[in-house]
C-alpha cells in the first residue's frame, strides 16, 4: 500500500511535472519551421500616399529634444511645426518673429524656448570672428635653407625588421597589405565613387571584417529573429490566424530596404525600439513611436532614420488580411549590430 | 503518517494542476494578444538625399547671396559623402518659402528626404540675416531652425553654420565645416619653391598668406584655442626651430632657449604646453615646455630618433615614432613619459601619428614597399586599415569630429607639386582641396565655437 501509494505519487508528480514543462516551453518557443522565404516586396510608390498628417505629439518622442545650442530658433517656428499640416497654406503664418509660444501642441521641439538667449549668441560668434589676418611680423630675413626639411627624421632604416615581439607578438600575424589591398579604394582618383556600402567595412572595428562589407547587390538576409519566431505560432496550433515566420520576414525585408543609417551612426551600435501602429489596409494608424531612448548622440539619428523607414515602408499592404489582429500592433527593433560588426 | 503527507502533496499538487489547466486559455489569450516583436538587423548606408533650395531674399525671391549661400552649404555637404544634394533643376514646389511649410508631396515624389529653406538679407549696413529651417518630408516636421546675423564679409562662414547645423541634426555628431586650415602655401619652380604658411577654410577658399616666404616653414599646428599655432622655422644657419604665433596678432616666439634643434611641435589639448622633440647628439627625445614657465620635462632618454609626439585628447596618453626597435614604428606613452608601449607591427615604418580628436583612433603615414599610404589604428594596437595610398602621402591632420582626414600628396613629374587631399574614415570619399598653388603641410583647426 505505502509503496504503491509513493509510487504512483511520485508518478503523478512526474507527470504533472512533465505537462507543466511541456506547457511552459510551448508557450514560450512556438518556433514555426523556417521555409525558405519569399521576398515579397511592394511598389515604393506606395510610400508617396502616406499621410503625413495627423501626427500625433507622440511622435515627438523621437525626437528628443536635445536643446541645440546655438538656435536661435527663427521666430517663425511656430507656424512651422505643425508636424502634420497638410494643408500648408493656412497654417501660413507671417514670418513675423514672435516666437510662438510654444503651443499647446506637444510637439517637443525645445529648440523653440531658447530663442530669445540665443540670438544673442550666434551673433556674437560670427561677428567675433576675425580672420586671423595676421600678418605684422615678417620673418627676418633670413635666408631659406631649403634644405630637406625635418632633418632629424631618422634614416630609414627598413632592412632590420627587428621584431621586437614583445608586445602581442601575434599582431604581425595579421597582414595588412591584405586588408590594404580590400579596403583602399580602387581608384582613389575619382572620388565620386563612394561607396557607402562600404561603410560598414570601414566602421567596422575588426580589420579582418573589413572584406565583409555586404555590396550592393547582395540580398539582405533578413533573419527571422528569435522573437518572432517565437510568435509565429499560429500554422502549427491551425488556428490560421498567427503570422508565419514568412510572413513577419517579408516585413521584416520590406522595411529593411527603407532603412538608411545616416552616416552609419558613426560606428556606434545605437537599438531602437519602434511600435507601430497599423491599419487593416496596411497604412500607419498614427506616427511610429520611439519606445526606449539612449544615451547615445547618435540616438536622436538613429530614432528618426528608424521612424523615417517605417513611414517610407508604408503601406504594408501585403500583409494578411484575416490576420490583421496579429499585426496592428508591431514592435520592431532596429539593431545595426551586425552591421556595424 | 507519511500515507497522509503523500495525500496532501498530491491533493496540493492535483489542486494547482486543475488551477494551471483552468487558467491554461487565459494564459495563451494574453500570449497571442502579445504585440508582435520582429528585429531589423540591416539597413543601408547610403547618403542622405536632401534637397537645397536656392535661399531666399529679403524681399522673398532667390537672391544672388541666398545663391552663394546655398551653394556653400550644399557643396560643404555633397563633400562630406554623408548627403546627396538634389538637382535643383528637378524641384517641382518652386515657391517655397520660409515662412510656411513646404508642400511636402513635391519634395517626396524626388526621393528627397530633407529638405532646407532659408533666407538671406542685408541690411544697409552690410550686416547679413540669415536665417533656415531644415524640414523631414517624410514625417512632414521641422526638424531645426535658427538665425544668425553676421557682417557681410562672412558670409561663407554663415553657409558653413548652416552646414554644420544641418550636418549635426541630421548624423549626430559635430560637423566640420565652419573650421580653417593652416598649410604652407608652395610657389614657384620646384628648384626655388617659396614656402609659405597660409590660412584657408576647410573647403580652400579664403586663402591669406601668415608669413612672407623667407624663411622655410614646416609642420604648422593648431593650438586648442584656435588663436596661436605653432610651427617649425628654419633659421639662416639651417637649424630648425619651433616657433609659435598668435593668429591675431601675429606675433611669434621661439620655443627652446637650449641649444639644439627643436621640431615637430603640438599643443598639448589644453594649450598650456607644448610637446615637441629635441636633437641631442644625434638622437632626438621628447619633451613638454610649459608655455607660462617655459620649463620643459624630458618624456623620453633613449638612444633612439623619438619624434612626432602627439597627446591624446583627454591628455593622459601620447603617442609618438621611434625607431628604437630597429624601424620607425608607433609608440604610446603616458603623458609622464613612462609606459611605452609599441603599437604598430606592419611591415615598413610609420610615422607621423595623430590622435582622433574622438580619441578612438591614430592616423599615420606608412611607408611601405615604396608606397605611401594614410591609415589609421586604434591606440591598443589592434584595427589598422589602410585608407588611402599614393605618391607621397603624408601628414594627416583630422578634422574636429574625427571622421575625415586632410594630407598632403606630392604629385610627381617635373611640374609636379604636393596638393591637399581629404579622405573619410571609410577611405573611399576622397577629394582634392582647391589651393591657389601647391600646399603642404595642412592642419586642421578644432572647432571654431
Amino acid at each position: 500500500m505505502k509503496t504503491s501509494l509513493i509510487v504512483s505519487g511520485i508518478l503523478h508528480v512526474v507527470l504533472f511535472a512533465a505537462i507543466f514543462l511541456n506547457f511552459a516551453t510551448s508557450s514560450n518557443t512556438m518556433t514555426p519551421p523556417r521555409g525558405p522565404v519569399p521576398v515579397e516586396i511592394t511598389m515604393t510608390s506606395e510610400i508617396t500616399e502616406q499621410k503625413v498628417g495627423k501626427a500625433d505629439g507622440k511622435a515627438d518622442k523621437t525626437t528628443p529634444p536635445k536643446a541645440e545650442p546655438k538656435k536661435p530658433d527663427a521666430a517663425p517656428e511656430p507656424v512651422a511645426t505643425p508636424q502634420v499640416t497638410p494643408k500648408p497654406a493656412e497654417r501660413q503664418a507671417t514670418a513675423a518673429p514672435p516666437p510662438p509660444p510654444p503651443k499647446s501642441e506637444p510637439a517637443p521641439e525645445p529648440e523653440k524656448k531658447p530663442e530669445p538667449e540665443k540670438k544673442a549668441e550666434p551673433e556674437k560668434k560670427t561677428e567675433v570672428e576675425k580672420p586671423p589676418e595676421a600678418e605684422k611680423k615678417p620673418e627676418p630675413a633670413e635666408t631659406p635653407p631649403e634644405k630637406k626639411p625635418e632633418p632629424p627624421k631618422p634614416k630609414k632604416v627598413e632592412e632590420k625588421p627587428k621584431p621586437k615581439p614583445k608586445p602581442k607578438p601575434e599582431q604581425r600575424e595579421f597582414n595588412q597589405d591584405r586588408i590594404a589591398d580590400i579596403l583602399k579604394p580602387k581608384a582613389p582618383e575619382q572620388p565620386s565613387k563612394f561607396n557607402p556600402n562600404r561603410i560598414s567595412a570601414l566602421l567596422n572595428k575588426d580589420p579582418n571584417a573589413g572584406d565583409v562589407a555586404p555590396s550592393e547587390q547582395q540580398p539582405k538576409l533578413g533573419r527571422a529573429p528569435s522573437s518572432f519566431q517565437d510568435q509565429a505560432l499560429g500554422s502549427e496550433q491551425g488556428t490560421g490566424d498567427k503570422l508565419t515566420a514568412n510572413e513577419l520576414d517579408a516585413f521584416v525585408r520590406h522595411v529593411e530596404q527603407f532603412w538608411d543609417l545616416p552616416g552609419g551612426l558613426g560606428g556606434e551600435v545605437v537599438v531602437v525600439k519602434l511600435r507601430i501602429e497599423l491599419q487593416p489596409n496596411g497604412a500607419l494608424a498614427r506616427p511610429p513611436q520611439v519606445m526606449n531612448s539612449g544615451n547615445s548622440s547618435f540616438f536622436q539619428s538613429a530614432a528618426e532614420s528608424a521612424v523615417r523607414a517605417v513611414q517610407k515602408a508604408a503601406p504594408f499592404s501585403f500583409m494578411p488580411a484575416d490576420k490583421y489582429a496579429e499585426w496592428r500592433d508591431i514592435t520592431v527593433n532596429f539593431n545595426p549590430d551586425q552591421m556595424l560588426r | 503518517m507519511i500515507e497522509q503527507c503523500a495525500l496532501k502533496i498530491l491533493r496540493t499538487v492535483g489542486a494547482i494542476t486543475c488551477l494551471a489547466l483552468l487558467a491554461a486559455p487565459f494564459v495563451f489569450a494574453a500570449l497571442s494578444a502579445r504585440a508582435v516583436e520582429v528585429e531589423i538587423n540591416r539597413g543601408n548606408l547610403r547618403p542622405l538625399p536632401i534637397a537645397i533650395p536656392v535661399f531666399q531674399g529679403g524681399d522673398g525671391a532667390p537672391s544672388q547671396l541666398g545663391e552663394q549661400i546655398a551653394d556653400v552649404v550644399q557643396a560643404d555637404l555633397e563633400r562630406s559623402g554623408l548627403f546627396k544634394p538634389i538637382d535643383r533643376g528637378a524641384f517641382i514646389e518652386r515657391g517655397a518659402t520660409i515662412d510656411r511649410p513646404p508642400r511636402f508631396n513635391d519634395w517626396k515624389v524626388l526621393n528627397a528626404e530633407s529638405l532646407i529653406l532659408a533666407r538671406v538679407s542685408q541690411g544697409s549696413d552690410g550686416r547679413i540675416r540669415a536665417e533656415f529651417r531644415l524640414w523631414d518630408v517624410i514625417g512632414g516636421r521641422q526638424l531645426a531652425g535658427e538665425q544668425f546675423f553676421t557682417a557681410g564679409a562672412n558670409w561663407r562662414r554663415v553657409g558653413h553654420i548652416i552646414a554644420d547645423a544641418i550636418y549635426k541634426r541630421l548624423i549626430g555628431e559635430q560637423g566640420y565645416f565652419d573650421t580653417r586650415i593652416v598649410f604652407v602655401d608652395e610657389s614657384g619652380p620646384k628648384s626655388a619653391r617659396v614656402k609659405n604658411l597660409a590660412i584657408m577654410d576647410q573647403d580652400g577658399q579664403n586663402v591669406r598668406s601668415l608669413t612672407k616666404g623667407t624663411n622655410l616653414v614646416l609642420t604648422p599646428r593648431f593650438s586648442p584655442s584656435t588663436q596661436e599655432i605653432a610651427y617649425m622655422a628654419y633659421n639662416s644657419a639651417g637649424q630648425p626651430r619651433v616657433v609659435l604665433r598668435d593668429l591675431e596678432t601675429g606675433q611669434e616666439q621661439s620655443v627652446g632657449t637650449l641649444s639644439g634643434m627643436t621640431f615637430a611641435p603640438r599643443f598639448s589639448p589644453d594649450g598650456r604646453s607644448i610637446i615637441f622633440s629635441r636633437q641631442e647628439e644625434g638622437n632626438s627625445n621628447i619633451f613638454l615646455m610649459d608655455l607660462r614657465s617655459k620649463q620643459q620635462m624630458r618624456l623620453t632618454n633613449t638612444p633612439a630618433i623619438d619624434t612626432g609626439p602627439c597627446f591624446s585628447p583627454d591628455g593622459q596618453r601620447i603617442v609618438f615614432e621611434s625607431d628604437r626597435g630597429g624601424t620607425q614604428q608607433l609608440y604610446v606613452m603616458n603623458r609622464d613619459g613612462s609606459g611605452a608601449q609599441r603599437i604598430s607591427f606592419g611591415d615598413g615604418s610609420y610615422s607621423t601619428p595623430v590622435w582622433s580628436p574622438r580619441g578612438d583612433l591614430i592616423a599615420f603615414t606608412k611607408q611601405s614597399r615604396g608606397r605611401f599610404l594614410i591609415g589609421v589604428i586604434k591606440p591598443d594596437g589592434s584595427g589598422e586599415r589602410i585608407l588611402t595610398e599614393g605618391y607621397h602621402n603624408e601628414g594627416p591632420t583630422w578634422a574636429p569630429n574625427g571622421r575625415v582626414l586632410m594630407f598632403f600628396r606630392d604629385l610627381p613629374g617635373t611640374n609636379g607639386g604636393p596638393r591637399l587631399f581629404t579622405i573619410d574614415l571609410t577611405g573611399y570619399n576622397e577629394r582634392m582641396v582647391p589651393t591657389p598653388s601647391f600646399a603642404s603641410d595642412p592642419a586642421w583647426s578644432p572647432s571654431i565655437n
